[in-house]
This record gives structure tokens, sequence and C-alpha cells, in this order.
């Protein structure tokens, strides 16, 4: 039964697409991300002094650990990346997602469901115990349906499309959905102890474990973390710029060596552990020939500004993109350089792999999601412009000062540490306990902490900016055909 | 048309994960499983109360619109 937005758009000549489900998650994302970015300002600080908290079990590091990753990586990501995957997929298709509206409202739903019963279980003390992959079974099960429900919406999408081609954000998109389905059924089998019971015992035991658990983790960060967001850089870059992507051949090649390489990379989580050695040599070989897809894929998202490099400083969500893709080859340079097993002995277990963690985070998957979002909101609620450019730009550059903080002070934590770890006296005893290390970083935490605090000063003022946005008389109202109304972004080649 | 035959189905799967949580709530022997299972009932009648909403407006829109009103 058609709507009034339905019939409205049908009288413009619009392609009739469900946008109320995209504000959902929009609305989404900016609010765990801000509650992300909350919880691990609070765990910074108990780092720092750890009598905050205050001895009560709930406050415990080693449970809001999991409650800031799940809610920055599933939460905030994981909400990004759907949204803008069913923004995108309609544009690109020229078509209504597959499913109707309650098919896409049950992914919105049942995804924060899972969100926050996550979030409940961590704090009450269940966990598997696997980083990123801490849910007890019934969650997990629950996540495969919604998953698969996900998948069922995009792939319906794709298969009625109007478009011949399948632009290829999508398959960026695509790769992230079938991936991280695989990756989460086969990571989390497990036996539970009653129906009951939310305690369930993993399938997999001892080394073989721990490679799953790798193979898992390493392309949760693969694919959920780079191809889900290099779907967004390729759709949001050529649209905000309003130029097209510098090569599509390259994004092609990017696509499919980097899907191919990543999938090997997991064991340089395992090195010098009791996994065999040519099953870590593998990890490190794969890790470093993933620099040629990464930089590819870099080199591709910037260029794409040739030509409009002035658009930089005007629209703030652009910078934020740019910059996004900067950090994304960064990060990428430096996760191959701590994959040699060499390096690796140094930098393992140390701040050092915090640091590498959320330049990406911080820096790439963060920036490029703000980029999104400064475009999408003034779309989806069509107005005008954002409330204020000024606002957007004090974000951008107190963000950027809190990941200039927040990585540099944990580089050279993570070094100390690991110089320290390894330091012999002349009879052969360890020079330092493991206190010693301990406090020497004490400072590092305390500007780590500061530039986490930074990060989520930058976030509130883009969430007031983004509310006044969509509420504020001053941005003026346009008619639904005026903005994005050229969907696809122009051909390369 | 196919949109409401997807109301339907997804909102008996919806219906159906009500019950399997009740069913696991009612019988819960930890408060994880006992929160899980009563929010997912509690989720269910939610959601399909929803759809229930959406196309009750839908229906009342396109009464108006026809002048079948007053």
């Amino acid at each position: 039964m058609a709507d009034a937005a339905s019939i409205a758009a049908g009288a413009l000549g619009r392609p009739d697409y469900i946008d109320g489900v995209i504000k959902k998650f929009t609305i989404a994302t900016v609010f765990w991300g801000i509650v992300g970015f909350l919880v691990g300002v609070y765990i910074a600080l108990e780092l720092t002094w750890p009598s905050l908290n205050f001895g009560l079990s709930f406050l415990n590091f080693g449970r809001l650990r999991p409650v800031h990753t799940s809610a920055v990586i599933f939460a905030f990501g994981g909400n990004a990346l759907i949204g803008t995957s069913f923004y995108v997929v309609q544009r690109t298709c020229r078509a209504r997602l597959f499913g109707g509206r309650a098919l896409s409202d049950f992914v919105f739903w049942g995804y924060n469901f899972f969100i926050v019963q996550a979030a409940l279980s961590y704090v009450l003390g269940f966990s598997r115990g696997q980083e990123y992959s801490e849910p007890e079974w019934h969650l997990d099960l629950w996540l495969v349906v919604v998953w698969v429900c996900y998948l069922v919406v995009f792939v319906g999408t794709l298969l009625k499309r109007k478009e011949p081609h399948i632009y290829v954000a999508n398959w960026f998109y695509l790769a992230f959905i079938l991936t991280i389905a695989v990756l989460h059924i086969v990571n989390t089998l497990a036996v539970p102890v009653s129906f009951f019971e939310a305690k369930g015992y993993t399938l997999y035991s001892g080394t073989q474990n721990a490679l799953i658990q790798w193979w898992y983790g390493h392309n949760a960060v693969g694919f959920f973390l780079t191809a889900g967001f290099l779907g967004m850089m390729y759709y949001f870059i050529p649209k905000a710029a309003n130029r097209p992507v510098y090569s599509y051949r390259l994004s092609i090649v990017h696509f499919w060596s980097l899907i191919f390489m990543y999938i090997w990379a997991g064991p340089h989580h395992l090195h010098w552990t009791a996994l065999p050695d040519w099953a870590q040599t593998l990890g490190m070989v794969f890790s470093i020939m993933l620099w040629m897809p990464s930089w590819g894929g870099m080199i591709n998202g910037i260029m794409t500004l040739s030509g409009a490099w002035d658009k930089l400083r005007t629209d703030p969500g652009l910078r934020f993109s740019v910059t996004a893709v900067g950090f994304y080859g960064m990060a990428t340079f430096e996760g191959p350089v701590m994959s040699v097993r060499t390096v690796n002995a140094l930098s393992h277990y140390t701040d050092w792999g915090i640091g590498h963690v959320h330049s990406g985070a911080l820096g790439w998957v963060a920036f490029i999601t703000f980029g999104a979002l400064y475009y999408l909101v003034p779309v989806l609620w069509e107005r005008k412009a954002l409330y204020s450019v000024r606002l957007a730009a004090w974000h951008y550059w107190i963000a950027t000062l809190g990941i200039v903080f927040y990585i540099s002070s944990m580089w050279v934590a993570g070094i100390e540490e690991g110089l320290m770890w390894r330091a012999y006296d002349a009879n052969g005893f360890l020079q330092y306990s493991f206190i010693e290390s301990v406090m020497a970083v004490h400072l590092f935490y305390i500007i780590r902490m500061s530039g986490g605090v930074l990060f989520l000063i930058g976030a509130i003022l883009m969430a007031y900016n983004l509310y006044m946005t969509v509420r504020s008389p001053s941005t003026e109202v346009v008619p639904a055909s005026g903005l994005g109304a050229a969907a696809l972004p122009a051909a390369a080649e | 048309m196919w949109e409401r035959v997807s109301d339907w189905i997804v909102g008996i799967l919806v219906a159906l994960f009500g019950l399997i949580g009740l069913t696991m709530g009612v019988g819960a022997r930890d408060e994880e499983i006992f929160i899980f299972g009563f929010s997912l009932a509690a989720f269910s009648c939610a959601f399909i109360w929803g759809i229930f909403k959406r196309n009750a407006a839908a229906r009342v829109a396109v009464t108006v619109r026809g002048g079948k009103h007053g």
C-alpha cells in the first residue's frame, strides 16, 4: 500500500526510495558514536587512574572495554555501513529496497536490539572472552538472523536494479556483507550448555581456536572496517567533490586484489606463538602484499579530487573524507610493517598496537563516516545546507588534534614498553619489572585520554550541528528533487 | 503487493522469535537469558505493533485522499 511519501515521490518523477530507515540508521550512528567515544574516554581514564572503577564490577575495565569496542565498531560503524549501503544501493541501482519497509525496518531494529543486548551482557559479565567476538551463542544466532535479512535486502535490490552496471561501491558493500556472515558463523560455532543458559563452548580448541579467532578478527578489520568503508569512499567522495572516480579500472583491481589478499593475513596476529612457522610466514607475506591494493585504493580516493581541490576549503565534510583516505594509507602502511616478525617481536602486546588500531579507527573509519554524515543529513532531511560550516570545521580540527595526541602518545608508549620488556642486565635477568613499564607510560596514558576527550568534543559538536541542520529554520527547505538528484557518480572511463 | 507479502512474512517471523524469547525468558537459568528472552518478546510485540500502525495509517491516508471520509 502506497503511503503519502511514495505518492509524492512518484509525482516528482523520482524513484520511490525508502529513506526513512536510512534516517534511523543516521541518527543511530551519531548516537552510538558519542556513546562509544564516551565509554572509550572513561576506560582511558581507568587505565590512567585504575581506582576510577570504584570497585564496582560493572565499571571494571574488563567489562567496559568490549562495550567500547562493540559500540564504536559494530554500533557506530555498523549503523553507518548499513545505512549508507541502503542509500547507495538504491541510488546506484535506481531501485527501491527489496522487501519493502518491513524488512529494512527489521534490519534496523533487529541490529540495534543486538547492540543493546550485547552491551548489557558484557556489563553483566557474560562473554566468550574472544576479542571482537564476545557475545554468547544466543546473541550470535540473533545476529545471524538479522545479517541474513540484511543480505536479502541488499542482494534483492541489486537483482531488481534498473541500471545495467553494478557500481563499484556496491561490490565493496557486498563483499563486506557476505564475508562478515561467513566469518561470524564459523568463528562463533559453539555448543550451548543449555537452551536456558547463556554459556556456550566453542567447537575449536587450542591453537586451532586461536587461528580461527584471528582469521575472524583480522578479517573483521579487513571486511567490516575496510571493505565496507571503501564502499562509502567510492560513493561519497565522488558525490561530494562532483568528480568521477579517478580510475574506475583501478577501483576494480583494488576490489579483487584486496578481497583476495586480506583473507590470508590473520596469522600475523599469532607471531611467536604455538602456531606453525609456515602459517605465521604466510600471514606475514600476504600482509606485506596488501600494501599494493591498499595504496592503489588510497591513490584512487585522493586523486578523485583532481580538479576539485578548492572544495576542501569550503566543504568540511569532504575534508573529513579526504583526510580519512590519508589515514587509511598511513594505517595500511603501518600494519604490514608491524606484521613483519622481527618488528612484531617489539610491537606485539604493547600500546603501539592500540595506536595503530586507533589511527585506522579514528582517522579512517570515523572520519570517512563523518564525511558521509555531513553529506547525507542535508540531503535526507531535504535541507539546503549544513547549519554551520564553521562548526564542522571546528569539529575537523579538534578531532584531528585528538587523533594526533592519541596515536603519537601510543607510539612512544608502545616502543618504550617493548624496549623495557626485552631489556636484560649483564646477568641475563630482566632489567625491568612489568609494573615499572606501566609506571613509565603513565604520562602517555594521560595524553591519550586527552586525545580521546578532544575527539569526543568534536563528535558532540557534530551532533549539535546535524540536529540544528534538521531543526533550524535557517537551513532553508528545498524541493526533494533538488539535492542529490543525479544519484550516480559520473563515469570515469 | 510484494511489500504487503513482506509485511506478513516479516511479521510472522518476528512473532515466532517473540515466542522463542518468551520460552527462553520463562525457563531462564541465568539473568542473561532472562533479560534476553523477555526483551526479545517485548521487541517482537513492539515491532508487530509498528507494522500494524504503519498499515493502518496508510489505509487512512488513502481513504482520505479518495474522499471517502466524512
